[in-house]
């Protein structure tokens, strides 16, 4: 019970950290809308598999009956993830607002449209340049999806609505009564479109780009900057926070963009142009066994363990464990507060990392292409499915081999502590 | 009291759903037929928390005790302890929640 105590001044301070970036309204809005939109993105990866198969006999067959161009079109409309985005963490907002949500996601996607910019053709019709609402405007949607709702919310809140006679039956004056506020909501963007017209942007979705989105991706996607977020993920967990609620906003913010440009530029025959994306991190934080990439130290809990007290522990926690759910194992174990673990915890997933970093780079597999949000997928499995190629799946099967060969030690340690203890505890 | 609703909280409602049936045959044991016991993802407690005896929340989201408080003043909230969470002891937990408000 000692060593729960000395930590207890770090777990205080932190605590309310995590508590208050969760609880608040605009990251918790990012990250539930990021997730709200992983449908389409994990539609158009599949599409895109099937398209990119490494068959050559099944690619021919698809361009010769016409499907493949089909298909590469269906995938580059998956592509257009800034408007789902926008739509997304719009209503996200707007909900938590206490304002109409699909009200509040529409208001969010017209603004974001009102500041994207028009060509027009030769012929006299008008464009959307479809970059503009994929890869490209993706923080660009994020921050419109924060500050439209919010200004639509205050004009609501301070009650700015056209109020009609009690008579009137009540959808009819519900659809009167977001005028002005959706009128005053949309004031600002069509004159931040006015305003960045006359810069040499052209447009503030350029403008964010240049500005905001460049330089985030090449800082928050380099090794080091991954590294970082995998230290604050195991270091929260080990203190018995669930951090990678924590770092889920950021992770959205930083390295979703590359991941949809990786998969746009793969659509379009092009090599991806980054080696690290979103789901390179996800698929060491969750992937192999969950956090602190524990696969192994499941299989060492449920075979080698000698105590009776490991060997309760990891009958509970094998199955829920091969399917990334840490929980029974971080407080049973526990994980938390352990000094044992403590090492391998934090230590192991940015071994792996660097490990997954030096492949991609020597070119043994191919970043993952494929938008796998799908938590609960066994490691083994998942890396056949992350579309690059059977390298990485062999890859991913032997980093679930090396946690169960590295915990192995620190594991036995602790076993043959809990032994002495339960020998002790009958004589 | 024969009827309880119990409502189990964490970050995505899977973890702690497999608590749920554990705490459920605890429940059972001690006459409590018409009990509901669900898990939901801290995003949709709002929603489905209402007229819930108590709420509990996994130790992993300890931090949300607050906000949830806040949310429901008139619904006890706990932390499940850390080591009955990971040992899945829903007994343990239910029992000690009995005692607690004397169910």
């Amino acid at each position: 019970m000692e060593k729960y105590k000395k930590s207890n001044i770090i777990q205080e301070k932190l605590l309310p950290l995590a508590g208050k970036m969760q609880s608040n309204k605009y990251v918790s809005s990012i990250t539930q809308g990021m997730t709200g939109t992983m449908a389409v993105l994990l539609s158009g990866a599949i599409l895109q598999l099937i398209c990119n198969l490494p068959i050559t006999p099944w690619v021919n067959l698809l361009k010769s009956c016409g499907l493949y161009d089909l298909l590469s079109t269906a995938v580059s409309i998956c592509n257009l993830i800034a408007i789902f985005i926008v739509f997304s963490i719009g209503k996200e907002l707007g909900e938590k607002k206490g304002v109409n949500p699909i009200h509040s996601g529409i208001i969010s996607l017209l603004c974001f449209l009102l500041i994207t910019p028009l060509t027009v053709a030769e012929n006299g019709n008008t464009m959307i340049n479809t970059s503009y609402l994929g890869a490209q405007g993706v923080i660009t949607a994020m921050i419109v999806a924060l500050v439209a709702p919010s200004i639509f919310a205050f004009i609501i809140n301070k009650h700015l609505i056209i109020k009609l006679p009690e008579a009137v039956p009540s959808f009819v004056s519900k659809s009167f009564e977001i005028i002005p506020p959706a009128l005053i909501t949309i004031v600002p963007f069509i004159a931040l479109r006015g305003i960045f017209g006359l810069t040499p942007f052209g447009s503030f979705t350029d403008f964010i780009y240049a500005i905001i989105q460049k330089p985030l991706t090449f800082v928050g996607n380099s090794l080091t900057g991954h590294i970082i977020l995998l230290l604050v993920c195991t270091v929260f967990w080990w203190l018995g926070v669930h951090g990678t609620m924590v770092i889920l906003p950021i992770v959205m913010t930083i390295s979703y963009a590359p991941l949809v440009a990786n998969i746009e530029a793969v659509s379009a025959g092009q090599a991806p142009p980054y080696l690290l994306s979103f789901m390179t991190l996800f698929a060491v934080v969750q992937f192999i066994g969950g956090p602190g990439c524990l696969f192994g130290l499941y299989v060492d809990m449920a075979f080698f363990s000698k105590s009776e007290r490991y060997k309760a522990q990891g009958k509970i926690s094998l199955i829920p464990g091969i399917f990334n759910i840490i929980e029974h194992t971080v407080y049973g174990l526990p994980v938390v507060l352990n000094p044992i673990l403590l090492i391998p915890f934090i230590g192991l997933p940015i071994i792996v990392y660097i490990l997954f970093y030096v492949c991609l780079k020597i070119g043994l597999f191919t970043t993952p292409i494929v938008s796998l949000g799908v938590m609960v997928l066994p490691g083994p499995i998942a890396g056949f499915l992350l579309g690059g190629g059977i390298g990485l799946g062999i890859f991913m099967i032997l980093m679930c081999v090396l946690s169960a060969v590295i915990y192995l030690p620190f594991f036995k340690a602790m076993d043959k502590q809990a032994l002495e203890d339960e020998k002790n505890e009958t004589a | 009291m024969e009827k309880l609703k119990i409502t189990l909280v964490c970050a995505a409602g899977m973890s702690t759903s497999l608590l749920c049936k554990k705490i459920i045959d605890a429940a059972k044991k001690k006459g409590f037929n018409e009990i509901e016991c669900n898990a939901y993802p801290s995003s949709e407690l709002k929603k489905c928390a209402q007229g819930s005896d108590v709420i509990l929340l996994g130790p992993q989201i300890s931090y949300e005790e607050k906000k949830v408080k806040e949310q429901f003043p008139d619904i006890p909230v706990i932390v499940i302890p850390m080591k009955d969470y990971g040992l899945m002891n829903g007994e343990k937990i239910f029992n000690d929640l009995a005692a607690q408000f004397g169910w």
